[in-house]
């Protein structure tokens, strides 16, 4: 995928919800056409690896957790959280080779999404502010910069390569947009709200907001395609 | 898609399928580096085979050991000798054509590797603990231009369709041409007639082929159904496995994948494939 001129490869984005990237399991996370294989250690700690074993090329997401190591499906080479070999069951007896190192990107967990980077992002990834609620999101079937475009054109004002934000979006309840660029036709948009103090009007406002996205969302794709359905977190 | 056909392997034979697939009745197309050959059968028995793309190119059909084969290349190649598979008593099993979405030489490689009976076969072809491929000898052997691994073993729960217990089984690969691997499988039903199990692959293009899996054996307890059955079911473990390569194609560069020890005959026959020069089906090193 060529590197879109808004959104620079250096840069955090979200990856997918922290709540669907579950311990146990390898999750598929994609950035710029790029497959992630996403996983935690027993501590929690996310990690953000190419879907790739190095022995032969093998998806990492069919893989297995076992401790704190992933496990590759195929010949059962184990890998540590930075990524290197530490056992080959074919010579139990051998060190692995140097070389038998997994990739491994730049990750980090905030606002209760997993955020990856598949290259040198400057700082930090960015702090949405407590009260920000993820309310859903969606693929959409269109590029990244489109995706940006029509957030442009529907008030929500660019703050950062991957974030925008519109002042009265439910009533006077502000929205942050955060976009995802999966591949040069695909993005992932992720809504929030700030959030209603009181609970019940919290539900009420998350519900609006969600209706409110769809909408927009089924607007920013091509009349032709569907929109494929995000899933709704509140 | 390559315009001609790779040289390396243009003179080789290539399974389409076996010799009962092919009557009078109807005619068989299979597409081999990614054009379509057509092969009909006449009345008098005989085959007759023609590249539709290039119907002035001749197209040379053999039938041998069960088997359909095509050559593309103006000089075929010596077909393999195997003289077991004409033994009194070896039956022979069409277990079908299955197709693979993967580059040709991904499922050749497969084929060969004994390091994942553990984790692809657990409980039939080996299970962990004893997840060790032992060393054994591979040779390319240059006058024949086949590559041999010998005096390989693996201790296997339930080795074959006839098995009832747990085995130190020994394994003998013979690769006839990039395409054509040959297992001769100890453990059978007769100690001086191993199974012969084939998995010739039909290269469709350079991310799709075919598998064309056949077995010769002595067994007089299982039926051809159930043999089948049991060899569907590893090979069945064996696709989503062979589908989820990163890249289809096989890279040849040393560094792209890592081999390891326990690697021998892969690393023979990547080494093979670059001293042909092939370069369909290979990922090119950026």
């Amino acid at each position: 995928m060529n590197t879109l001129d808004s959104f620079p490869v250096d840069a955090w984005y979200p990856v997918d919800a922290s709540r669907h990237v579950s311990a146990g399991a390898v999750t598929l996370g994609l950035l710029f056409g790029q497959e992630l294989a996403l996983w935690r250690t027993t501590a929690g700690q996310v990690q953000a690896w190419s879907n790739r074993c190095p022995h032969r090329s093998v998806r990492l997401t069919l893989g297995l957790i076992v401790d704190d190591h992933l496990v590759c499906r195929y010949h059962g080479w184990r890998y540590a959280s930075n990524g290197q070999c530490v056992a080959i069951p074919a010579h139990p007896g051998l060190s692995p080779p140097k070389a038998a190192c997994v990739r491994t990107y730049g990750v980090a967990e905030g606002s209760g999404l997993v955020w990856a980077s598949i290259g040198a992002p400057q700082g930090e990834a960015p702090r949405l502010t407590p009260q920000a609620t993820l309310c859903r999101h969606y693929v959409l079937p269109i590029s990244p910069d489109a995706a940006a475009g029509h957030a442009a054109a529907d008030g929500f004002e660019r703050r950062d390569v991957q974030r925008f934000e519109r002042a009265g979006f439910i009533g006077d309840t502000a929205a942050s947009l955060l976009l995802q660029p999966i591949g040069s036709e695909r993005t992932g948009a992720y809504l929030f709200i700030e959030q209603a103090p009181a609970l019940a009007e919290g539900a009420a406002q998350r519900q609006q907001a969600n209706l409110a996205f769809k909408a927009l969302a089924a607007r920013w794709t091509r009349a032709a395609q569907s929109v494929h359905e995000g899933v709704q977190h509140a | 898609m390559l315009d001609t056909i790779d040289p390396a392997v243009a003179n080789e034979w290539i399974a389409v399928g076996t010799v009962r697939r092919l009557g009078a009745d109807a005619p068989l197309k299979p597409r081999i580096f990614g054009r379509e050959v057509c092969l009909t059968r006449a009345a008098d028995g005989s085959v007759r085979a023609a590249a539709p793309a290039a119907p002035d190119a001749p197209v040379h059909v053999a039938e041998h050991c069960g088997y359909l084969w095509i050559c593309l290349g103006a000089a075929p190649r010596p077909l393999f000798a195997l003289p077991e598979f004409d033994e009194p008593g070896r039956r022979f099993i069409d277990m079908g054509a299955i197709g693979l979405h993967t580059g040709p030489l991904r499922v050749v490689e497969n084929f060969l590797d004994m390091a994942h009976f553990p984790y692809v076969h657990t409980h039939y072809l080996g299970a962990e603990p004893i997840t060790e491929v032992r060393e054994h000898t591979v040779e390319l052997r240059e006058d024949v231009g086949e590559l041999w691994a010998h005096g390989c073993k693996f201790v296997q729960p339930r080795a074959t369709a006839a098995s009832t217990e747990a085995s130190d089984v020994d394994y003998t690969y013979r690769v006839v041409n990039p395409y054509s691997p040959i297992l001769y499988k100890a453990g059978g039903e007769q100690a001086d007639h191993q199974d012969i199990i084939f998995l010739f692959v039909q290269p469709v293009d350079e991310e799709e082929c075919i598998a064309h899996y056949g077995i010769a054996l002595y067994d007089s307890v299982n039926s051809d159904a159930q043999i089948t059955a049991f060899q569907h079911h590893i090979l069945g473990q064996d696709k989503p496995i062979l589908e989820n390569h990163l890249f289809k194609r096989i890279p040849l560069d040393a560094k792209t994948e890592v081999p390891a020890r326990a690697d021998a005959t892969s690393t023979a026959y990547r080494r093979w494939l670059r001293g042909i020069g092939l370069r369909h089906g290979v990922l090119a090193a950026s």
